[in-house]
């Protein structure tokens, strides 16, 4: 039966294993799958080039991680249904990936079955939130924590993440699209804004905030 | 027919490499949520080989493959895991396990591994350090597992932000001995660049992120 009624799809994973045993549970519910991304910039490029109903992205994938990915994608393709999809349950950014506009969030402990439900439902316009996820937003909404003030932009948080990851500036210019210059610069507006002069201190507070995995 | 039983604690990944295999002509005998699940069933169901991941519940995939290869010597084990961490490889081979899959690899390179250890040979995906079977044959230690105290005290310094001039002073030491260190270390550890260097204190619980 073809459930998935041939909605296209676009499904970004670092894990390969991963992805590519997704891709065939998807496409035998009846779903199409018109690009595999493994990282968030590959999962940017292939929306745009396919402008797919629905994107299920990993919470943390190399050079651009799934919240950073899905502001992204929003900007240009606002309707898009993104899904992050997490391998644990105790993430610091539910709250923030919602902000960000994820219409699901789903563990990987859950079953295809379960995974085609909260498509279902996302594509009827409701959100999907893991049970286990549920409670760790609820605790978030009741904690009197102050929401971690955002002080970098969001292209400054994606040249963030590729620091912690090591990419020299050149590199980095190179993934963005950006001139040396032009990556220096914002390399040099982090650290103020953070107050952080130094890598390994970058390293950790992009660590602290869900952005790199250690 | 190869049987197989995969064991991994996301269903997500069970159900999907499940699929993959068993269009690659393989027989997938049982799915297994976490390792002592994994002992149960290699022990009821009697697979040919035992896909298991690293990380699980209850017990992980080596305390799980070291039982297991006690109770039956001739089932084979194919490790899944995250992480290139070649201690952790090394426990595994030395737990049993007759080859490793990363789970970045693509689906393809698991088929293999299940294919050639079920005709009795061992298989490490491609990019997985070589260094690891040097030190099984030789039943040394890995470099990576022998920091010394004073560099394993130079990673945390450096992970805090210091630069090799404060770590000196700190330690009492020049700074070119605090700069011999520091490459000993990341020759060492495999890397070189300060990022990874963090990421290694981080996860070896030497800092906190």
């Amino acid at each position: 039966m073809n459930k998935g009624t041939g909605k296209r799809v676009v499904v970004a994973d670092d894990h390969s294993l991963f992805r590519q045993g997704l891709v065939a549970l998807l496409e035998r519910e009846g779903f199409e799958v018109v690009g595999e991304a493994s990282d968030g910039h590959e999962a940017i490029r292939l929306v745009r080039q396919t402008s797919p109903a629905i994107v299920l992205l990993d919470f943390s994938m190399p050079l651009l991680n799934g919240i950073e990915a899905t502001r992204e994608i929003l900007k240009r393709a606002p309707d898009t249904n993104v899904m992050l999809l997490t391998m644990y349950d105790d993430e610091v950014n539910v709250l923030e990936s919602l902000r960000a506009g994820v219409r699901a969030y789903i563990l990987k402990n859950q079953t295809a079955m379960e995974l085609e439900g909260a498509i279902r439902e996302v594509l009827r316009g409701s959100i999907y939130l893991s049970p286990g996820i549920s409670e760790a937003v609820v605790n978030a909404c009741m904690s009197k924590e102050d929401k971690p003030i955002e002080l970098l932009t969001d292209r400054e948080r994606q040249v963030l993440q590729l620091i912690a990851e090591g990419h020299t500036t050149k590199s980095i210019a190179s993934v963005l699209y950006l001139s040396v210059k032009t990556a220096e610069s914002h390399r040099t507006r982090i650290m103020q804004r953070l107050g952080i002069h130094n890598i390994a201190s970058l390293v950790r507070y992009a660590i602290r905030r869900g952005m790199i995995k250690a | 027919m190869t049987r197989v039983l995969l064991a991994d604690d996301h269903a997500l990944l069970r159900e999907g490499v499940r699929l993959l295999l068993e269009r690659s002509g393989f027989e997938v005998v049982g799915e297994a949520s976490d390792g002592a699940q994994a002992v149960e069933l290699t022990a009821s169901l009697a697979p040919d080989v035992l896909v298991l991941d690293m990380s699980m519940p209850k017990l992980n995939g080596v305390e799980a493959a070291r039982l297991i290869r006690h109770g039956n010597p001739s089932v084979k084990m194919v490790l899944l895991t995250m992480h290139r961490d070649e201690g952790e490889l090394l426990e595994a081979l030395r737990a049993g396990v007759n080859g490793c899959v990363l789970k970045e690899h693509a689906a393809q390179e698991l088929v293999h591994a299940i294919r050639e250890t079920a005709r009795g040979a061992f298989y490490l995906a491609p990019d997985i350090p070589g260094t690891i079977i040097q030190a099984l044959a030789d039943n040394t230690r890995l470099a990576s597992q022998s920091l010394s105290p004073r560099e394993k005290e130079v990673v945390k310094l450096i992970a805090e932000g210091k630069s090799n001039r404060e770590i000196a002073a700190q330690l009492l030491l020049s700074p070119k001995t605090v700069e011999s260190h520091r490459s000993r270390i990341m020759q060492k550890l495999s890397i070189n660049q300060t990022a990874q260097l963090v990421c290694y204190a981080v996860r070896e619980h030497l800092i906190k992120a």
